[in-house]
């Protein structure tokens, strides 16, 4: 079974799968047709979109011979709703579109393929290239809309052909428009007058194999995946792997932050659309992107290696030590900043998290998985409530690590929250670390409480040396939270948190009594672990925050 | 008093350490023929026999020659730098070479500004494991402080003023603690102090990656810069409050 589209929604077809067209079997179509739009029925179909073999294999091979078939179209077949060619399937959507501002549709949309290439109109392979390069949210972006809907490619192309082409609209996050010109200049070719460029590449330009886009290098993605094959590795590029997070696309990055995104193939997210669309408001999307100006800069720069000068310093070097130039030049990686490097997307999102923030200290922060909904706010509130009640002057910041805050909830508007993964969205696991020390260590906290947030475990047992000449280490531990590493069911991070946390809060004393038993622990980490109800109150948290210091003090 | 002090820091590198002294020496020619006086040391962090040996010649061939007993690069920098008398002090690593250039070309990016800018090559080249390209950043051309945060965008085998050095002395290095990255903190705290770091156009370093390299035991071992007003928001606002990110506000 394959997945085959559908405007607005997914349907499954069997691979292969015959149609039924009376008692005769033939391939079906590859999306649904249901007749030329009633919108277009004031123009003629134009010849380029009647395949005259195409129909007469379909719809007249059991009929009477010497039948004409596009007489047949014209007298019947249009009005029974049956396809003139393979081509015209794919455009039934884009015709009605441009019907809305055209008497002539069809005549439209053919004529923004090339005249020389129009032949390809008829069939189904230059309309499969045209979907395999819609990238909805980057078209989406460039009539002000932060996304389309996440499947529908179909509405970016039909609108596309209707009228985004001559408007100047760019579908495809894989072509740019001065570079596949350049390219052609390169070769001695040109697009022509009256031509789109998008169109011209998307014929011309893929039957001749032009890579229209900086991102990619053939050269160097054939050497970081060798076991692809093909003549042309950007078509693979193109369909699979700008999907896939472990693809290295040239020799300048892998141009997305490094997390995966298993649905992005599905909607057509490629993951390399995040940092092209960083900064969107400062670049015309429909020529050009921060991602794609900062490649283009760093390509620039990693041509200057190729002037007399370097080449001669270089050559003087190798002379030294041969190693220097043992490795193909098209193997090596480039950076270079601020144009490109590994974690330049990285150093935006922590400045943007900065002055999203709009706060410099915290004296103390704590991590939940999420802001809201989640059960361990209350928790967090409550340890926030009493920090404010013990220092009236210490600012206390609620950040959100795991999981996107749920829309239009509030938290509470005594505190300031982040959420994190507003701004780490698709990052890596290391960098959406990286990002998470970089605002507990940017805010010089004085005290860092993790309350069930995964990230914030993690960042203790990873950094927690460090971290702990740096700040007071707390953690409350969640009963019954899969902790620990082998995924059993744990205590919420104690096995992993122990060594370098200055202390511990547990729901109450039985919790902290199963935890004494299971771990056997002696004087000095029991010392560490408190219950919190078991606390004396009407004083409040008070007694309870002053001893939390207190062991922190004597573990310093 | 010379215009620069070349300073090459060996440690156990071996035989490559003597492809380095060759590069270190035609470097420091080219300089002379400048115009330049050039003072050359080489220190010796606890050597190998088999360094000791690659660099025998390197008194024979005008270098003074100090052993010393660190076991730290950082330290091994500070007792260099305590003991020449250039203007300016350029270091290169026992496995690395200069472009034959780099002492001129820094020089004069050194003196357009002097006592306020630290030169790095237009391009590091690392060869051997992993061959990486990397152009550095200038400064005064469009970079932002934050990069500092999360990456580190320069490295100590630049050419500084002397009074660099003094005042921001390199860092022991605490690997057990958790805090390594020397070169990054450096770089850190000589930007904060208000150093300009720029770029000498048209010069390499060709830098060799190795397993198990400084860099690579401090990645792998999770390692942290140590602290820096530059990792704090407070530095950061106050800095693009006070001026141009891309300008050092006041010199030392």
């Amino acid at each position: 079974m394959r997945w085959t589209k559908a405007p607005g929604r997914l349907r499954r077809r069997a691979r292969g799968g015959p149609d039924h067209l009376g008692s005769r079997t033939v391939e079906p179509l590859p999306r649904h047709f249901h007749g030329l739009p009633a919108e277009a029925d004031g123009e003629t179909l134009p010849d380029i979109l009647f395949d005259e073999a195409f129909y007469r294999r379909r719809y007249l091979d059991s009929g009477p011979p010497g039948v004409d078939a596009r007489q047949h179209f014209d007298d019947r077949g249009r009005a029974e709703g049956k396809a003139p060619s393979l081509g015209a399937v794919y455009l039934t959507e884009a015709i009605r579109r441009r019907a809305l501002t055209s008497s002539t549709p069809m005549a439209d949309i053919v004529g923004l393929v090339p005249p020389e290439s129009r032949e390809l109109v008829r069939g189904g392979d230059l309309w499969e290239r045209l979907w395999a390069c819609a990238h909805p949210d980057l078209y989406a972006a460039q009539l002000g809309r932060d996304a389309a809907d996440p499947c529908d490619a179909d509405w970016a192309v039909a609108d596309l052909l209707a009228e985004g082409a001559r408007a100047g609209r760019r579908i495809c996050a894989l072509f740019n428009p001065q570079w596949y010109e350049q390219q052609l200049v390169d070769r001695a070719r040109a697009v022509p007058d009256g031509v789109i460029p998008f169109f011209h590449w998307l014929t011309a330009g893929w039957d001749a194999r032009i890579v229209p886009t900086p991102l990619f290098d053939e050269e160097f993605y054939r050497q970081q995946h060798p076991r692809l094959s093909g003549p042309w590795l950007f078509r693979q590029y193109l369909t699979r792997g700008c999907y896939r997070a472990q693809s290295r696309p040239s020799p300048v990055g892998r141009h997305h932050p490094g997390g995966d995104d298993p649905t992005a193939q599905q909607r057509r997210r490629p993951l390399l659309l995040r940092e092209m669309m960083h900064r969107r408001h400062e670049f015309d999307l429909a020529q050009t992107s921060w991602l794609e100006e900062g490649c283009v800069a760093a390509l620039r720069r990693y041509a200057t290696l190729g002037s007399p000068l370097m080449q001669q310093l270089v050559m003087k070097a190798a002379s030294i030590d041969p190693l220097v130039t043992a490795t193909a030049s098209h193997r090596r990686l480039v950076s270079c900043p601020p144009h490109r490097h590994p974690r330049l997307y990285l150093s935006e999102q922590v400045e943007a998290l900065r002055v999203g923030l709009g706060q410099n200290t915290a004296d103390t922060v704590i991590l939940v998985p999420q802001l809201v909904p989640h059960p361990e706010l209350p928790r967090a509130l409550r340890l926030a409530r009493a920090y404010r009640d013990a220092e009236p002057e210490g600012q206390v910041l609620l950040v959100g690590t795991d999981e996107r805050e749920a829309p239009g909830r509030e938290v509470d508007d005594a505190f300031p929250t982040v959420d994190l993964m507003a701004y780490a969205e698709g990052f890596g696991a290391d960098q959406a670390l990286a990002m998470l020390v970089d605002l507990v260590r940017g805010l010089c906290a004085e005290r860092i409480v993790v309350i069930g947030s995964r990230r914030g475990q993690e960042m203790v047992a990873t950094y927690g040396r460090q971290l702990s000449r740096e700040a007071e280490l707390g953690a409350w531990l969640l009963a019954g939270q899969p902790a620990r590493q082998d995924g059993t069911t744990g205590d919420g991070g104690y096995e992993e948190l122990g060594a370098v946390t200055d202390w511990f809060l547990v729901d109450d004393q039985e919790v902290r009594t199963a935890l004494i038993e299971r771990d056997a622990l002696t004087g000095a980490s029991r010392e560490r672990l408190f219950a919190v109800d078991g606390l004396a109150r009407p004083e409040g948290d008070l007694p309870l925050l002053a001893r939390l210091a207190d062991v922190s003090r004597r573990r310093a | 008093m010379s215009d620069i002090s070349a300073i090459l820091t060996a440690h156990a590198e071996g035989a490559l350490a003597a492809l380095s002294l060759r590069s270190f020496l035609e470097a420091s020619a080219v300089a002379r023929d400048a115009g330049l006086t050039v003072e050359l040391l080489v220190v010796l962090d606890n050597p190998d026999p088999a360094t000791v040996e690659a660099l025998s010649a390197a008194r024979r061939l005008g270098c003074e020659v100090q052993r010393v007993a660190f076991a730290d690069q950082g330290l091994v920098r500070n007792h260099g730098v305590k003991a020449v008398g250039g203007d300016f002090i350029a270091f290169l690593d026992g496995d690395d070479l200069w472009s034959e250039n780099w002492l001129v070309e820094a020089h004069r990016v050194c003196r357009s500004a002097p006592g306020q800018v630290i030169a790095h090559p237009e391009v590091n080249w690392f060869f051997g494991n992993s061959p990486w390209l990397y152009f550095l950043p200038d400064q005064t051309d469009g970079f932002h402080p934050s990069l500092m945060r999360v990456a580190n965008p320069w490295d100590a085998l630049c050419m500084a003023p002397a009074a660099a050095y003094a005042e921001v002395p390199f860092s022991r290095r605490a690997i057990t603690d958790g805090y390594a990255f020397e070169d990054w903190h450096w770089s850190m705290e000589t930007f904060a102090a208000g150093y300009v770091h720029r770029v000498a156009p048209g010069t390499i370093h060709f830098k060799r990656r190795r397993e198990g390299s400084q860099f690579m035991e401090a990645r792998a071992n999770r390692s942290l810069t140590r602290p820096s007003p530059v990792l704090t928001y407070a530095w950061t606002e106050h800095r693009l409050e006070s001026g141009n990110a891309d300008v050092a506000g006041g010199g030392p």
